[in-house]
This record gives structure tokens, sequence and C-alpha cells, in this order.
């Protein structure tokens, strides 16, 4: 029996880890055989076809937080701040059929939610969102990140970087 | 300011250019007239439109156009725009129609630009108003041609043919090509369009600039070389992203010694920070394809090639070794687009496409590793120039020592000859000679 508080609570603190760019623990949470995908058209069927905004086995993950670590990483001059909300949480109606990217990833539990993510930095504020989907697998006695997909709104706009993650 | 021939002349030194050349929106308007309005300017490849009715949407400078394969197998570039009241008649980015359809009035138009039907004709009976011809169709942009796919078009009817204008720059399209075991390249679905605050020119100086990664990549090469040292036992190859990455660090000796050419009409290249040749299994298997497509010498020839960023002047830069094409798309004099396309090596093996996607992803996508500190240089130039500090934009790093008369080797390969070259296409345009 899964109880549907645990997962969102999960959720909710993945949100806390990313707002507080608490980027070790973040990481914590997800396998070693993740993988972090953003496609970059509506309804992508997968990261090989098509290219993708993220596409993040957890080598490219540690990379990027190694990076935004450095003290000279001029984009982040003026830090990027961000303040994620999660709602909608539920399990995916279809088990996450026909979305994991052919990835097939090893997981116990599909979560569909709905995200929202505002974003500042130095003089502007842009808002993100979209649906993301969580493929969870159970590890010792927590749960882990194998596959995260968010389908963002505005995944094909013209757009300026995106540095955080989302 | 209203620029006349001899102050657009003074706006630009051998060694130096103005700052109001980046800044001041009526050079600006001025360049969408001149350069973009009279080069030839990258549109597409000939891939994103296959099939008999497939279109593209995109822009020359700030015009919209639509590229699309008519039923005949031709390529066509056409304003995006009704010949009846002028609405643009392309909504969406790309597709695939029998005929386009006017959304205003229904007038509709051949895949050629044609005008194929207008509702109730008789209204027109009597009238100037003619069937035939082409201003009432979606007009063609005056020239268009392709080189091995990459189509091309100008607002001009007079100028240099393509091939004139490519001149020898243009064997950086052949190493694209050549690359394929096939001899022919497919896009890759999704594009990246990023946005960055400053001047057009600016991203293309960077293109091949050779003294920025080291210094403006630093946070990237450290993430690459922190990574492999706590995760690569030594003498490890490097996997993709680290290479991607860390190779930006390279001492200052490896880039003085890097091949710079720059060629007439504003384009150049630079060598290659990537070796093609590599001992990985997937490379080996790529290599068999090539070998058997090609033979040994001459795969021995195409790989022998190793160049990094080619910039074809105003608008497209090519990154053969890894298939990239990027496109400028200036939106306003502070305000520019790139649009990012990966291409398949048709025939390569289908592991060694996914360093395609690999490089795409680290070096191009919106969320790239490499790239945001980039944009933060370019955006800090745009609002670095808007002060009176000083009038003047340096490119003197190894001037006056490049060789060469139509074609130009420089003397080290961290000169700002490419840059120089560049403006003195800028003015050749500006000042209306070319």
């Amino acid at each position: 029996m899964i109880d549907g508080r645990e997962i969102e609570q999960f959720l909710y603190r993945e949100a806390m880890l990313l707002d507080d760019k608490n980027w070790a623990e973040w990481l914590a949470l997800y396998t070693e055989d993740c993988f972090y995908w953003v496609p970059s058209v509506v309804g992508q069927k997968d990261p090989i076809e098509t290219v993708s905004l993220y596409a993040d086995d957890r080598m490219r993950l540690e990379m990027r937080a190694i990076r935004l670590a450095q003290p000279r990483a001029f984009s982040q001059d003026f830090p990027t701040r961000m303040s994620h909300v999660v709602g909608n949480v539920m399990r995916d109606p279809d088990g996450g059929r026909g979305q994991d990217g052919g990835l097939a990833p090893d997981a116990d539990l599909v979560v569909r939610s709905s995200v929202h993510i505002l974003e500042f930095r130095r003089e502007e504020q842009r808002l993100f969102g979209g649906t993301q989907r969580h493929w969870l697998r159970r590890v010792g006695g927590s749960w882990k990140i194998a596959l995260k997909r968010i389908d963002l709104l505005n995944c094909d706009a013209p757009m300026e970087v995106v540095q955080l993650f989302l | 300011m209203r620029y006349d021939i001899e102050t657009i002349r003074s706006l630009v030194g051998s060694d130096r250019v103005h700052r109001d050349v980046y800044i001041d929106p009526a050079l600006f308007e001025l360049e969408m007239e001149r350069i973009f309005g009279r080069a030839w300017i990258y549109v597409g490849h000939e891939s994103q439109v296959k099939k008999a009715g497939d279109y593209i949407a995109t822009a020359i400078g700030r015009q919209p156009v639509v590229m699309s394969r008519h039923g005949d197998g031709t390529i066509h570039v056409l304003f995006n725009r009704c010949g009846h009241r002028g609405a643009k008649v392309v909504g969406d980015r790309e597709g695939n129609v029998r005929f386009f359809r006017c959304c205003y009035h229904g007038w509709t138009f051949r895949t050629d630009g044609s005008l194929l039907a207008v509702p109730v004709r008789r209204g027109y009976e009597g009238t100037s108003f003619d069937q035939s011809d082409p201003r009432y169709g979606m007009m063609k942009v005056p020239r268009v041609a392709a080189y091995r796919g990459f189509v091309f078009a100008s607002l001009s009817e007079e100028g240099p043919d393509l091939a004139c204008y490519l001149g020898d720059a243009r064997s950086s399209i052949d190493d694209m090509v050549d690359r394929s075991p096939d001899g022919a390249l497919e896009v890759v679905g999704g594009c990246f369009r990023v946005v960055f605050r400053a001047n057009w020119k600016i991203f293309l100086e960077n293109l091949n600039d050779t003294m920025h990664p080291m210094v403006v990549h630093e946070s990237s090469v450290k993430a690459g070389e922190i990574w492999a040292t706590e995760h690569l036992p030594d003498g490890a190859p490097d996997p993709l992203p680290v290479r991607f990455t860390r190779n930006n660090g390279f001492p200052y000796a490896f880039w003085e010694k890097l091949t710079l050419k720059a060629h007439a009409n504003g384009h150049s290249f630079m060598g290659g920070i990537f070796p093609p040749r590599r001992a990985d299994p997937v490379f080996m298997e790529y290599l068999a394809a090539m070998e058997k497509a090609y033979g040994k010498e001459r795969t021995e020839a195409i790989l022998a090639v190793d160049r990094h960023n080619t910039i074809f002047y105003p608008n497209v830069s090519f990154q053969s070794g890894y298939q990239q094409v990027r496109i400028i798309r200036p939106l306003a004099v502070d305000r520019t687009q790139m649009d990012v396309y990966a291409f398949r090596l048709k025939g390569a093996p289908d592991e060694f496409y996914k360093h395609t996607l690999v490089y795409s992803n680290v070096v191009n996508s919106p969320s790239s590793i490499v790239m945001p500190d980039d944009h933060e240089a370019y955006n800090r130039v745009q609002e670095g120039l808007t002060t009176q500090g000083s009038d003047w934009v340096s490119l003197q790093r190894d001037a006056g020592r490049d060789r060469g008369d139509g074609e130009w080797a420089s003397a080290t390969g961290t000169s700002e000859l490419p840059m120089r070259n560049q403006y003195r296409s800028w003015v050749r345009y500006m000042a209306r000679e070319a």
C-alpha cells in the first residue's frame, strides 16, 4: 500500500531542496542510473530523435552542480533564485505509459503533478510551468527518482538561458 | 542620427570599431536594409522540407518568410504575406499543406507561392486585379540557391551567386556533409531558440574568438575537471560532457597554435578543439562505415580536416565536427535570437549520432552548462558600450600581421583577424560597395 501523503511530502521536499539550492541533498533523491529530462517539443517521444532542453544522466547533473558552485560562474554573479510550487499530485493515470522516452526506468510508481516555477535574476522575473512526472523506485526504506520528465508549457519558446534545475 | 557614407566609414578602423555600431538603433535599421537585405542569408536545410507541401516558417532579417517544397520537388522561399491585404499567411512554425490559405479572406496559394484561388472571383471582374500577377500571390524572395542541401536566400536581385559568395569557406560545409557515409545530412527534430540581450555582431565576433574560452568558461572547465578528478581513474579518456567543457581550458599555447582563416565576404573559421579521430569503439564503427563508403584514402582526407566554428557572414555558423548549425536572428539592436539545429550524418552508426546529441545539450541548449557564461559576456558588452567610457572597441590583437589578400591567415591562433575581417565586410555593405 502506497501512502499518498508520503509521496506528496517527497515531491515537496524535492521542491524545497531546489529552492534552497541544496544540490547535494537534491541529487541524493536520485538513483545512480537516473535521467532528468526536459523535452523541447510538446508530446516529445524520446530524447533521441528530438533535441531536449535537458537530457541529463547523473554525471551531467553532478557537473551542473559543480559549475554552479564555482566562484567564477560569471552568469551567476547575480545568483538566480527560484521558487517551486508543486500541486495536483496524483498517481499517473496511465502509469507513465508512452511518457518515459523509451528509457523504461526500473520504477515502482509513476507520479504526475503540476509545477509552477518562479525564477528571478538581476532584473527580470520569469515563470515556467507545466506537468512533471516522477518515476519512483523504492530503495531501502525510501523513495528515489529514477526518471523525472518536465513538460514545460513554453518548451519550444525562444528563451534566455536557464541555469538552475527546474 | 542620419548616417552618410563618410560617417559610416569613420565608424570602423583597421583595428577598432566605434561603439555606436553596437548600440545605435538607426545603424541597426541600416544593417537590416544593407546587410540582411543584400547578403546571402541562410534559411534552412532541404531535409526540413522533405515531402511536397512541407514548409517551415522563419525570417530573413526581421521579415517573416516560408521555405516550402513544391509538388515538382523544387524548394521555394516566399515572403510570409498574403497578396491581398498583407496578412501573414503561415502561422505555425512548420507543417505540411496542400496549399497555403490566408486566415483573413481565404485567398489560397500554391506551395510555390502562386495564387491558387480567390473567393467570389466575379468581384474582381473589370478591375485591375490580375490573377496571374505574382504580386497577388505569396511573393518569392528575389534569389534562392542551395549548397549541398543548405538553402540560402538573398533579398537583393543583384550580387554574386551563392558559390562565389561562400567562396573557399564553403569547404566547411563540405566538411560537414562529407563526414556522412551517405554524403547527406538530415535535420534532427526540435530547435533551440536562445535569446540574449546583445547586438547580433557580438555573438558573431565570439565564434572565432580564441582568447575567451579559458576566461569566460572557467566555471564549466572546472566542472569537467573536478568531475573527472573525482570519478575517473588516471589516464581514462574523458567522457564527452567532460571533453566538451574542459577543452575550453586548454592553455594559451594551444590556442596560439590554432589555425584561423579569414575569407572574403566576412567569412572565417578556426581550427578544431576536439580531435576528429578517436580510439573508442563507436568511432571505430563509424570509421568502418566511412571506409566502406569512400575507401581508406578519401576517408583519411575527410577526417584530416579539423575545424571548430565556421562563420558565414552575416547569419550562420557551422560546427562540422558535431553537426551543429547556429542561425543568427537579429531582433533589435540589443536583442538577438540564435536558432540552433543539429544534424544526423546519414549512414553513420546510431551511437555515433548520440555524440551529436550530447554536444547539442552540453553546448547549445538554452540550459547548456557552457553557454550561460558566453551570454553573460555578450550582455555585459552591450551594457558596457552604453557608457561614455570610450568610443572604441579594440580589435588590435595581432593587427597588421594578417597575411594574404582575399583570403587571410593570422599570425597566431589568438589573433582578432576574424573580427577585423567581419568589419571589412560590414563597411562594404553599409557603405553600399557590396
